[in-house]
């Protein structure tokens, strides 16, 4: 297991490598003046501001330098979003608010979805089923932007049930959260239907296997060969997918805290991506590669804890 | 599924500590509520732009918002009396005085008494202090504006010490300017406008001092509310990076600069990218102020209408087009006439004015009677009604169906009678710029012929727009979703819209076809801008209206509209101003509370 981890992270530091050499040339191959100044600046200032940056010298040149930086851990500095501000900092101070709102959403997301489909299978072919259906698949095919902004308008604005925007609180009090409903609930949506629909195909399917059989003339109870065995059984492709799931609500959370005002780090890559804040753009690219990295990491191993059948790299000599 | 659950469990105690961690404040002084019960003054308004700094040196954007908090020896206001903007003393004691006629020795008087918002005094070393570390050439801010003194592009080069700049604090409240050789300011008002930009609006020395990196490359002032000393009349009390800023007027005394100019106790600024966000929030009674170009708003009472400073209309590559029949000025001609522009402005743009001049329609120009205070509405002077085009009045609607047909007629013989086929490129970036793209290609294709004069749309992303009409691609033969930020009190000076070091025309994106009037329109800039003509308002006026005559007769750039924006307000809050100032907008900050 630990020599099976460790080739996944040497892996992940490849993967890691490879994406920040292309994000680095893709970003600086963008068209355009990436300090947007006027075409009236003095060219001495111009000049100033172009070999601060090393903005002067070929771009092989300047990718050794971002490279030495990244290898000290330095990630430069932003341009424009947060100008002066070091892009480790920027990222910290947006990072908060993201997680915040995906963490809510990831565990409104579970339970739900959860329920969803194992009532689904249970009920399956019934009306439930059908009427259940069709709102997943309605919810799968509905960007969640869409669904932000019908919200805000029918329950935000027309209903006044839930306020507009975030509120302007530092500190998480129910106003705060209340106020964090209809994003969550954006963001929420589409990976519901996902589990449901994920966890109703597996379950409908383990229902339907003789040890299901065995079980209840083992005498147990319908609600104890659910829970005890098909559920257990029917999670083990869930946990990989709840995985994945998170880092879909992260990269979701892009148009919907435009929407709902949120100050996150989606909100802040969109600034620095039309802002041609290269560096901070890279800086938060790296991050989510990151998570992903780790989501996936994390995937394959949940398999193993999940299902003890289920043995990763070496062991399978043993 | 006990191993799972274990996970879950971890999960979402990591959940909890990443919501403990994110509730620290970024000030003590939580943000009251919005109050409006009580009797405070509280103006309450959304920002579509991050907030990206409170360094009045980095700022790319939000010009007035920070010089509510950061004070510049001058600023522009709003003057209800003569229902004008005008530049007044803040921390100067008065206008500046010239030492002689040259204009290029200028004495600045500060005021005393000032201080910043934690009791540091402000004085004229202050602002000697602001103006070498803005300039400082290893910082390399992006507000640096000392290539007008003498020796400031050497000091930028880092080819000089401060000290030989000309700027200088002579004693505690006497400020020496010295102007580069071909500098010198017209008059007053131009030293105002010098230094009434934001970027010369005064630092905390200490506080800077201590945000400069070791390496002196880079400064965090203003990156927090920690890292910021506000000097101006209001204070940031509260700070969300990204979604709040708070800002609350001083009691102080130091801190009692135009006090009786600005009007509300606290203003809260919300940060809403989402234009339909921003005009819920006003009908919900959340913010005092919005701007609603949408069309469902056509009909709603109270619009005010804010004219921008952009002029907008499609380029012409008359330069190395696909089809030749675009270097033929009589098609140029033939374009500039055939569009009708009322018709597109009320179809895509109804909060906007249409515009047949090159400069925009409310451009005013110093009155060569009394320059330095009086203004004349420039396309009311005889110099511009002149203007001919070909020998044809300008109008502002510039609609001449039968006067396009004619030019397209010549330009279609001499280019041997043969269909032609341009493609137009349009910004991809809003759903306006395709519908003004399509309406431009209706009615062009429609008045010529479509079997004659066939226009391909072809969508372009935003950002690479301007690279492919830049001088160096030319990869175009119309572009139509660009124009040109036009300045509203000196037109003449705006034109240049394209120099980038030398001052020419022809530098970036447009070329003026012929030769001789790309020399004259060169000529004339140079002697407005620089030299003998600088102080002439009469000449200044002459060949402001030549300059735009050159321009139209090239016809590469044919205008069609003047962007506008329609503002709507609650009843809490009466703008002094019924049509909006292009740079100062509707003065919120001087609005009366109802």
């Amino acid at each position: 297991m630990l020599r099976y981890t460790l080739q996944r992270l040497v892996a992940a530091c490849f993967t890691m490598l490879v994406i920040i050499v292309v994000v680095f040339f893709v970003l600086h191959s963008m068209p355009g003046d990436i300090l947007d100044l006027s075409p009236k600046l003095d060219p001495a200032i111009r000049q100033a501001m172009l070999s601060k940056y090393h903005l002067d010298e070929p771009l092989i040149v300047q990718f050794g330098y971002t490279m030495r930086d990244y290898l000290h851990l330095d990630f430069g500095y932003s341009l424009k979003v947060r100008p002066g501000v070091p892009v480790f900092d920027v990222i910290l101070e947006r990072l908060a608010i993201t997680i915040q709102l995906n963490y809510f959403a990831a565990f409104f997301i579970l339970p739900v979805g959860m329920i969803f489909g194992i009532t689904m299978a249970i009920k399956k072919d019934s009306l439930y089923d059908v009427i259940a259906s069709s709102v997943v698949i309605l919810l799968i095919s509905v960007p969640s932007f869409v669904l932000a902004a019908v919200m805000q308008y029918y329950l935000g604005f027309k209903l006044e049930w839930f306020p507009l925007v975030l509120a302007t609180e530092h500190k998480l009090t129910w106003t705060k959260f209340y106020s964090m409903i209809m994003p969550i609930l954006a963001l929420s949506f589409g990976s519901i239907a996902s589990i449901a629909r994920t966890l109703r195909a597996e379950l409908a399917e383990v229902l339907t296997m003789d040890f299901m059989l065995l079980a209840k003339a083992k005498g147990l109870t319908y609600g104890q060969t659910i829970t005890g065995h098909a559920l257990r059984n029917a999670c083990v492709p869930l946990s990989a997918t709840f995985l994945y799931l998170f880092l879909g609500v992260l990269s979701s959370s892009l148009v919907i805290e435009q929407i709902f005002g949120v100050p996150g780090l989606s909100k802040t890559m969109i600034s620095a991506i039309n802002g041609k804040d290269h560096w901070l753009t890279m800086g938060i690219v790296i991050f989510y590669v990151m998570i992903g990295l780790l989501m996936a990491i994390l995937a394959d191993l949940s398999y193993g804890v999940i299902d003890p059948r289920i043995r990763m790299g070496g062991k399978k000599d043993e | 599924m006990k191993k799972a659950m274990r996970l879950v469990a971890m999960l979402l105690a990591c959940a909890m500590v990443f919501t403990a961690c994110s509730s620290a404040p970024a000030s003590s002084e939580a943000p009251e509520s919005t109050g409006t019960e009580t009797t405070e003054k509280v103006l309450r308004l959304t920002h579509p732009d991050i907030i990206e700094t409170l360094n009045p040196q980095t700022t790319a954007t939000n010009y007035e918002l920070l010089l509510d908090m950061n004070a510049s020896l001058f600023r522009e206001i709003y003057n209800p009396e003569t229902g004008k903007t005008q530049f007044v003393p803040r921390l100067a004691a008065g206008v500046p005085e010239a030492k002689d006629e040259t204009n290029k020795v200028w004495t600045i008087k500060v005021a005393e008494g000032y201080t910043f918002v934690d009791g540091t005094p402000i004085d004229a070393h202050t602002v000697e202090y602001t103006m070498k570390v803005l300039n400082d050439p290893k910082l390399a801010n992006r507000n640096s504006n000392a290539s007008d003194m003498m020796n400031g592009a050497a000091y930028l080069a880092g080819e000089c010490e401060w000290s030989e700049v000309g700027f200088k604090a002579i004693d505690d409240y006497t400020i020496e300017l010295t102007y580069a050789d071909d500098y010198e300011p017209e008059n007053a008002l131009n030293v105002m406008e010098y230094l009434g930009w934001v970027g010369a609006c005064i630092v905390h020395p200490e506080m800077y001092e201590s945000c400069i990196s070791e390496d002196g490359m880079s400064c965090t002032y203003g990156s927090s509310l920690d890292t910021f000393v506000a000097s101006a009349l209001y204070y940031p009390s509260d700070l969300i990076q990204g979604q709040y800023l708070e800002l609350t007027r001083r009691t102080d005394e130091g801190g009692q600069m135009q006090a009786d100019i600005f009007t509300p106790d606290r203003v809260e600024y919300q940060c809403v990218t989402d234009a339909n966000t921003q005009v819920q929030m006003f009908e919900q009674g959340l913010i005092d102020a919005v701007v609603a170009n949408q069309a469902q708003y056509d009909e709603y009472p109270g619009a005010r209408i804010q004219l921008r400073a952009d002029n907008m209309g499609f380029y012409i590559n008359g330069e190395k087009p696909s089809n030749d029949i675009l270097k033929d000025v009589n098609m140029r001609y033939a374009l500039y006439w055939g569009i009708d522009r009322e018709a597109i402005v009320k179809a895509v743009y109804p909060t906007s004015v249409a515009s047949a001049y090159q400069y925009l329609t409310i451009a005013t120009m110093p009155d060569p009677a009394d320059p330095e205070n009086a203004k004349l509405h420039y396309r009311s002077t005889p110099e511009a009604q002149a203007i001919r085009i070909d020998g044809h009045e300008v109008t502002q609607a510039g609609y001449d169906k039968e006067l396009a047909l004619d030019y397209f007629e010549k330009a279609y013989a001499a280019n041997g009678g043969q269909p032609v086929k341009v493609t137009a490129i349009y910004s991809d970036s809003s759903d306006a710029y395709k519908e003004f793209a399509e309406v431009l290609q209706s009615q062009i294709q429609e008045l010529f012929g479509a079997d004659r004069f066939a226009i391909e749309l072809q969508a372009c992303p935003s950002a690479t727009i301007y690279t492919e009409i830049s001088r160096e691609v030319m990869n175009f033969d119309l572009c139509f979703s660009c124009g040109w930020y036009n300045s509203a009190d000196y037109p003449w000076n705006n034109t240049n819209w394209v120099y980038s070091g030398p001052y020419t025309y022809n530098t970036q994106y447009c070329y003026i076809q012929s030769e001789a009037a790309r020399e004259e329109w060169d000529e004339l800039f140079y002697r407005s801008a620089l030299y003998e003509d600088k102080r002439d308002a009469q000449k200044k006026l002459e060949n402001c209206a030549r300059m735009e005559e050159i321009l139209l007769n090239d016809a590469c750039f044919i205008p069609v509209y003047n962007r506008g924006y329609r503002w709507f307000f609650s009843d809490r809050i009466d703008p002094l101003l019924q049509e909006g100032d292009i740079d100062l907008e509707f003065c919120l900050m001087q609005a009366k509370f109802n």
